[in-house]
């Protein structure tokens, strides 16, 4: 992000941090959606997201700082929607509108939908570790600004949601082998 | 046994597979449209700029649950402070309208004494190097307004908490001052009628006239108030302490019952009967009785809207009539009516709404002006021990404590030296 779109955002121009947003809205969207598994409350997220970043923007001490700070706003908006998600209680539908179609093999969509299941039994705090650290690629310490809380609670995010998809895939894996035994016969 | 997982490639292959390129259309203007109409917020309003990016969201975090921690505290706090004020008898009653009894408050051979609510267990509260009296509790029961003595041979107007602790002096240097000291409903003023002592030298009376002083008991502080013109005695505050009224004597054309704001303000005359005085406003703020002259020279009993209308004479004998005070509920009138010039005297209970007088047994109290006790039931008075001696008619001696719901006799309690006595109003 330019750092000068930052400045003069932060001296309230707003034409600025719209460019801002357009830069911006794709990815958010992107992490939010991946984080909550849900559209409609990734888009309720980055659009609150992005109104607060705008509004408390002029706290931001170092603009080269912005994607991070942006970061954390986001994934704290992230937890509010999942909190709604829990209060509403409602069956909803996986939206996959406008997902990345890539080449791949039947047993690869066959682990994918395992996986998914899986992360979609976690908290969000560990969906929310998981993402930042294997889709965004940040390090402990990173992952641990943009969450908002120690390095050391970010690893044992990390260990619990891997323990717990780990234990998904293997309780899958085990229910598909009588399965193919059965069909061998 | 299952192959072992390569969770971040795992991982990263799901995420790239359930990734996105685009936001959904409509987001970005809906979120441009939502920050038009929201204004950035100065930096120090942000806990960021006060702390660490770390500490700031553990802030926000656990904000809520601080929150909700707090209010959960404050609500047991608030709990339990109700709780200890309902047992310790510590809440206070409302500033008219029936109460519970409390203590009474007695000036006994010029100290201050305070007394069970049958008259005994007295236990001296407050003793000056002079005479003092003319104690009175406030209608909330927390403080005593009382007159002290001083060496200078004037009178001071000084409160004190309702156990003898804090006495503190309002206004001195007074003369002539009431025998009633008037609360405001709230219990924070005080008011009455006295004249400033004179310069050594000039003449204290007649040229100086009783006025009325406003006294600030949660300040410490008096004053007269009306202007220096202003002449008048027996100031009573409407129940919601918004007027005084008082009564005007000797003065030739203003004299009569009138009303003013607190602040001497807004004077007007509700009534024209000569040598008004002692007036009492009904609990409901909607009547006052008060003294005044009668056609053949004495003293009877009057009734005036607070507005000055609908003025009528409630007892028109060749008797004289004295102090009237309401009852709590408003419905009836207790005036000591004068039998003799011995000052003897018996009480009379008038049902307003009705016009019956029914006479209390017991004809040796005296003119003093009655206390009604705060829940109703009973009336104190004052008694003459020897009401047939001559010698000893201006030295009366006892309490006397009817009963109103069976109009028995009194029961008479001998205070050696009493004078006069003020009943605690405490929560129902």
């Amino acid at each position: 992000m330019q750092r000068d779109l930052v400045e003069r955002a932060q001296r309230g121009d707003r034409e600025a941090f719209g460019t801002i947003a357009e830069q911006s809205i794709d990815h958010l969207y992107d992490v939010a959606q991946l984080m909550l598994r849900d559209s409609d409350l990734a888009k309720d997220a980055v659009q609150e997201a992005l109104i607060v970043t705008w509004r408390d923007l002029r706290a931001l001490r170092d603009p080269d700082r912005f994607t991070a700070w942006m970061h954390r706003i986001l994934v704290r908006c992230v937890y509010r929607a999942a909190t709604h998600e829990r209060r509403q209680a409602a069956v909803r539908s996986l939206d996959v509108t406008g997902a990345a179609v890539l080449p791949d093999s039947t047993r690869a969509v066959e682990d994918r939908d395992q996986v998914d299941r899986g992360f979609r039994r976690l908290k969000p705090e560990l969906r929310a570790a998981l993402v930042v650290h294997h889709y965004l690629g940040l390090t402990y310490d990173e992952a641990a600004e943009v969450l908002g809380v120690p390095a050391g609670t970010v690893k044992s995010r990390l260990n619990r949601a891997t323990a717990a998809m780990r234990a998904e895939l293997d309780a899958e894996a085990r229910s598909r082998e009588p399965m193919a035994r059965e069909a061998i016969r | 046994m299952t192959a072992p997982i390569d969770a971040d490639r795992t991982m990263l292959d799901y995420f790239v597979a359930r990734s996105t390129s685009r936001a959904p259309d409509g987001l970005l203007d809906s979120a441009l449209t939502a920050i038009d109409s929201t204004r950035q917020r100065p930096a120090w309003r942000s806990v960021g700029w006060w702390v660490s990016p770390a500490s700031a969201d553990q802030f926000a975090w656990h904000g809520r649950r601080v929150a909700l921690v707090a209010v959960v505290g404050l609500l047991i706090a608030m709990v339990a402070a109700l709780a200890v004020l309902s047992t310790s008898g510590h809440h206070l009653p409302p500033p008219f309208g029936p109460a519970r009894p409390g203590s009474i408050v007695m000036e006994i051979g010029g100290d201050i004494y305070l007394a069970g609510p049958d008259g005994g267990n007295r236990i001296k509260l407050y003793a000056g190097a002079h005479w003092d009296g003319h104690a009175t509790f406030s209608p909330d029961g927390t403080k005593i307004a009382f007159e002290s003595a001083l060496d200078d041979k004037s009178t001071a107007l000084m409160v004190m908490g309702a156990d003898g602790t804090g006495p503190t002096t309002l206004i001195s240097g007074l003369a002539g001052v009431d025998d009633v000291i008037a609360w405001s409903p709230d219990s924070r003023r005080v008011a009455i009628g006295a004249r400033p002592v004179p310069d050594p030298g000039t003449p204290m009376f007649p040229y100086s006239e009783s006025r009325i002083i406003v006294g600030d008991a949660e300040h410490g502080t008096a004053s007269f108030v009306g202007g220096s013109d202003l002449f008048g005695n027996d100031p009573r505050w409407s129940p919601d302490g918004s007027v005084l009224v008082f009564g005007r004597c000797c003065s030739g054309p203003s004299d009569g019952l009138w009303s003013m704001r607190p602040d001497g303000s807004d004077q007007r005359r509700l009534s024209s009967v000569t040598h008004a005085g002692a007036p009492a406003w009904s609990p409901d703020g909607t009547q006052i009785a008060f003294l005044g002259d009668g056609v053949d020279g004495d003293s009877d009993l009057y009734l005036v809207g607070a507005d000055g209308s609908g003025e009528r004479k409630v007892t028109d004998d060749p008797g004289d009539e004295s102090f009237p005070v309401w009852s709590p509920d408003g419905t009836k009138l207790v005036f000591p009516r004068m039998l003799d010039q011995y000052n003897k005297a018996e009480l009379h209970i008038l049902d307003v709404t009705g016009g019956r007088v029914v006479v209390l047994h017991g004809k040796n109290v005296t003119y003093d002006q009655p206390v009604w006790s705060p829940d109703g039931a009973h009336i104190l008075a004052y008694a003459y021990s020897q009401p047939d001696n001559p010698q000893h008619a201006s030295e009366y001696d006892a309490l006397a404590i009817f009963d109103v719901t069976d109009r028995s006799k009194p029961v008479v309690v001998q205070v050696a030296g009493l004078r006069t006595a003020s009943w605690q109003r405490l929560a129902p």
